[in-house]
């Protein structure tokens, strides 16, 4: 599904990606992890069609991708929210600007909104909403779009430790509902193990290595030994890396 | 399923904290919220109202000269006048600070957004607006003269040249202080130039132009009065200028009250308009009010 061969991004003169290789199969996920600068940001972005490489190649579904394609979800850490627009409206624009007509638009949000538990908030303002309410929404407003990729950055790193696993938990149940091809960037070990069927382990623009998860969506995953020896084994890799 | 569902709940746990609060109780408290701020505001503007009152007063009585005349005497006047000839006069200038202003709006706000998107743009055209904004634009009134004539065109192009820089600034810079985060997420939803422009530029902008058009206002009064001092019999400028060189200072007073009265319409229908469409910024001002 994505394909990415000899992938080099710079800022400048800075090179933030160099000689990247992946590959993430169609409707499976993709936990990448890695220190503070190594890139991970721009790896989303490149996949997103936002920044545009130096070199190499990224092909999402067969094709290359060169600019916005609609059919890539993107959530970033700091939600991307429409401050102006309620929670209902911050979900219905996309599908009116891209042509929906109101009814489709209303009854494809509402049923977002009910998904997401967030039937309740939607004429609220998200500067009236906790964070975790704010994640839920801007997840809700990438997946009306109904995405084969969803692409999320630190989906959950501003949150506290239990609204953090209620999101691992949503984001899960909602790829096995959806399957979308899922290329998530965290910080946190548990959260790569717990959303990863593939591990990336990334440091100064590269991938260093790939990880194969056996355990993932395993029933109460996270109760699991396998759950923490997958975890030890993540951290030793990364202080590896250090 | 049903643990999905409990996942759900849990989720929403910060709902659960607020009861179950309906949208139609989160609406009437909203209600109730911006009627009591209603009447707040009015009450501020009658203190405002009285506060100037008795500063009159008081320097009508310490002075003791015909150049300030009571309060009352002047405020019976003018309402004696304003139904007949002063309203005219405040209708011409009137027209001539919306005209003024609304093409600085246009003009300024679009070229504004434009160097905001465009770093082409902003270099080009960044070094010119320095070097325009300072100007003491004042100066080419008879440039302006000759350029446009005696009428009111050049009145309007006076004013349109002084606020202009400050609405074209005030887009530019708001779409500088867009997160970069926030435009690309917007960017990823894949809705094309117009929609982002529409749906995240104008409004990420429109709480600093309003700001600037609220100085505008300020700053097109003071113009006009003196763009109407040549060439115009009509015009609250005029009205004030020629009571003056006729010792008139009841009748002064009277124009210095109908200018304050179209200042001060003219701000609360600005500050109505930002409370319609910027409504979100409410949220995060007023930091003081934390701690009542
Ligand atoms: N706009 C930019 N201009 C110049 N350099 C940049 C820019 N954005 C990122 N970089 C650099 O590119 C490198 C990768 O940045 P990136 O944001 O992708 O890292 P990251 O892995 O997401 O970090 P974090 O975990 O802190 O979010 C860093 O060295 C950073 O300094
Ligand atoms: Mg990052």
């Amino acid at each position: 599904m994505i394909e990415i061969r000899d992938l080099e991004v710079a800022y400048d003169q800075d090179i933030a990606l160099k000689e990247l290789n992946l590959s993430v199969p169609a409707h499976s996920t993709c936990a990448v992890i890695g220190s503070s600068g190594c890139g991970k940001t721009t790896l989303l972005y490149a996949l997103a069609g936002l920044v545009r490489p130096q070199s190499g190649s990224i092909v999402i579904g067969g094709k290359s991708v060169s600019g916005i394609r609609k059919e890539t979800g993107l959530v970033l850490q700091d939600y991307g929210l429409l401050p102006w627009k309620t929670v209902r409206d911050n979900l219905a624009f996309p599908l009116k600007a891209r042509g929906f007509g109101a009814v489709e638009t209303s009854e494809r949000v509402g049923a977002m909104l009910e998904e997401l538990g967030l039937e309740s908030l939607g004429h609220r303002l998200p500067g009236e909403l906790s964070g975790g309410q704010k994640q839920r929404v801007a997840i809700g407003r990438t997946l009306v779009l109904e995405p084969d990729v969803l692409l999320m950055d630190e989906a959950s790193s501003a949150l506290d430790a239990m609204t953090k696993e209620l999101i691992q938990n949503l984001v899960l149940r909602l790829h096995r509902e959806r399957q979308f091809t899922l290329v998530l960037v965290t910080h946190n070990i548990e959260e790569a193990v717990f959303l990863g069927q593939r591990i990336l382990v990334m440091a100064d623009g590269r991938v260093q290595e790939q990880i194969d998860n056996p355990y993932f969506g395993e029933a109460d995953f996270r109760d699991h030994p396998s759950f923490f020896e997958m975890s030890l084994k993540i951290r030793r890799r990364l202080y590896e890396q250090a | 399923m049903s643990r999905l569902k409990g996942e759900m709940r849990q989720l929403g746990g910060d709902r659960a904290q607020s009861g179950d609060r309906t949208k139609s109780d989160d609406k009437s408290q909203r209600r109730l919220r911006s009627s009591a701020s209603l009447r707040g505001s009015w009450l501020q503007t009658l203190y405002g109202m009285l506060a100037i009152l008795l500063f009159w007063y008081v320097m009508h009585i310490s002075v003791g000269s015909a150049a300030i005349p009571a309060p009352h005497t002047a405020i019976l006047h003018f309402l004696r006048i304003f139904p007949g000839e002063l309203s005219k006069h405040l209708l011409v200038s009137l027209g001539r600070i919306s005209v003024a202003l609304l093409v600085s709006l246009v003009l300024g706000g679009a070229l504004g957004l434009w160097m905001g998107v465009s770093e082409r743009a902003d270099r080009w055209l960044s070094p010119v607006v320095y070097l325009l904004y300072p100007l003491p634009k004042i100066a080419f009134l008879p440039v302006l003269m000759i350029l446009f004539g005696l009428g009111e065109t050049s009145k309007i192009m006076l004013i349109i040249i002084i606020i202009i820089f400050q609405i074209l600034v005030a887009a530019r810079d708001g779409v500088r202080e867009i997160s970069k985060e926030l435009y690309y997420s917007v960017l990823s939803l894949g809705i094309g130039r117009s929609g982002l422009y529409r749906h995240l530029i104008l409004p990420a902008t429109l709480p600093k132009i309003m700001t600037a058009l609220r100085i505008c206002v300020g700053v097109s009064i003071s113009i006009l009065f003196f763009g109407e001092n040549y060439a115009t019999t009509y015009g609250i400028g005029y009205f004030i200028m020629n009571s003056w060189l006729m010792a008139d200072y009841v009748e002064m007073f009277s124009g210095i009250l109908a200018l304050s009265l179209m200042g001060f319409l003219l701000f609360k229908g600005i500050d109505l308009l930002e409370a319609r469409w910027c409504r979100w910024t409410r949220l995060t001002r007023r930091l003081t009010d934390v701690h009542k």
